[in-house]
């Protein structure tokens, strides 16, 4: 039987590691960017235009209903946020739900949120986009039960 | 200069260097277990590759911290005992500047957080002003190691 080396097995074995690491963040990269872990039911996505501008994030619901720096949603329904920028490039960037998406002025990149606890979730620009860039900050309200506008 | 060779009872050793250095790695950073809420899928993947991917670095960083610490040990360099030595403040000051980076480490553990309230920020800037201290002194030490004039 041959022997096998330390060496090979340390080689091998770090193969191994980032081989499923990769794999697995290439696996969760496409579920996250196509939206597939929205839930199969019948509820459509809802899709919210969001425009970035110096210094506000402006939504504009279905209905056309604007507001600024908010927005409110409903737990368990999942939603598209259309995502644009009207100036310079921002991003938003949603920490405690671990969003994060550059706004570019002319493209339009849809963002999948599906939120499961009702509670309230800091938006930040995490792209400098001026010198206001610190006080670009927004909130996204999700609620139990309601209306989502 | 002495030749020495590993027994059965080393190897055994450094397989509990490795060990100890592994759960070292893994007490500091909670096994992985990030800090954030878990309410939308996507942050529910994140935390999940986080925790893979910090399980996998504390394995690298136990195999190599744990072999030096190890080897360091067994193959330093041994001086006959009957020679009286100089007090060698350097390895004084250097064993009391890693206790103190320790202590320092062990305090700052509850201020680990991205969302540290602002009442803490003001001791979290004493212990970063502290450790810069300790970094100044280690490299003072170091330096006086080499150019003792």
């Amino acid at each position: 039987m041959p022997k096998v080396s330390v060496e090979l097995l340390t080689m091998v074995g770090a193969v191994i590691i980032l081989a499923f690491l990769g794999g697995l963040a290439f696996h969760y990269l496409a579920v996250i960017d196509t939206g597939a872990f929205f839930p199969n039911t019948h509820q459509k996505p809802i899709v919210i235009k969001v425009i970035a501008k110096q210094y506000v994030w402006e939504f504009i619901y279905p209905n056309g209903t604007v507001s600024y720096d908010k927005v409110v949603l409903k737990a368990g329904q999942p939603y598209i946020f259309n995502l644009t920028s009207a100036d310079v490039i921002h991003a938003m960037y949603i920490v405690q739900l671990g969003y994060k998406l550059e706004a570019v002025p002319g493209y339009y990149y849809p963002l999948y949120i599906y939120v499961t606890k009702p509670g309230v979730y800091n938006i930040y620009c995490a792209e400098f986009c001026g010198p206001g860039h610190y006080t670009m900050i927004g909130e996204i309200v999700v609620v139990g039960g309601g209306s989502s506008s | 200069m002495s030749y020495k060779t590993l027994r059965p009872v080393d190897y055994i050793l450094w397989f509990i260097t490795i060990l100890i250095m592994f759960f070292i790695f893994e007490a500091i950073g909670d096994f992985g277990n990030l800090p954030v809420s878990s309410a939308s899928p996507v942050s529910l993947y994140e935390k999940q590759l986080f925790e893979y991917t910090y399980i996998a670095a504390g394995g690298v960083f136990a195999i190599f911290m744990g072999s030096l610490v190890f080897l360091a040990g067994k193959f330093r360099e041994s001086q006959p005992s009957q020679v009286k030595k100089k007090t060698d403040y350097t390895a004084i000051s250097l064993v009391l500047l890693i206790i103190a980076g320790g202590v320092l480490v062990y305090s700052a553990i509850p201020y680990f957080s991205p969302y540290l309230p602002l009442q803490l920020q003001f001791n979290m800037g004493i212990l970063i002003a502290m450790a810069m201290l300790l970094l100044f002194g280690i490299t003072l030490v170091m330096y006086k190691e080499y150019y003792k004039d």
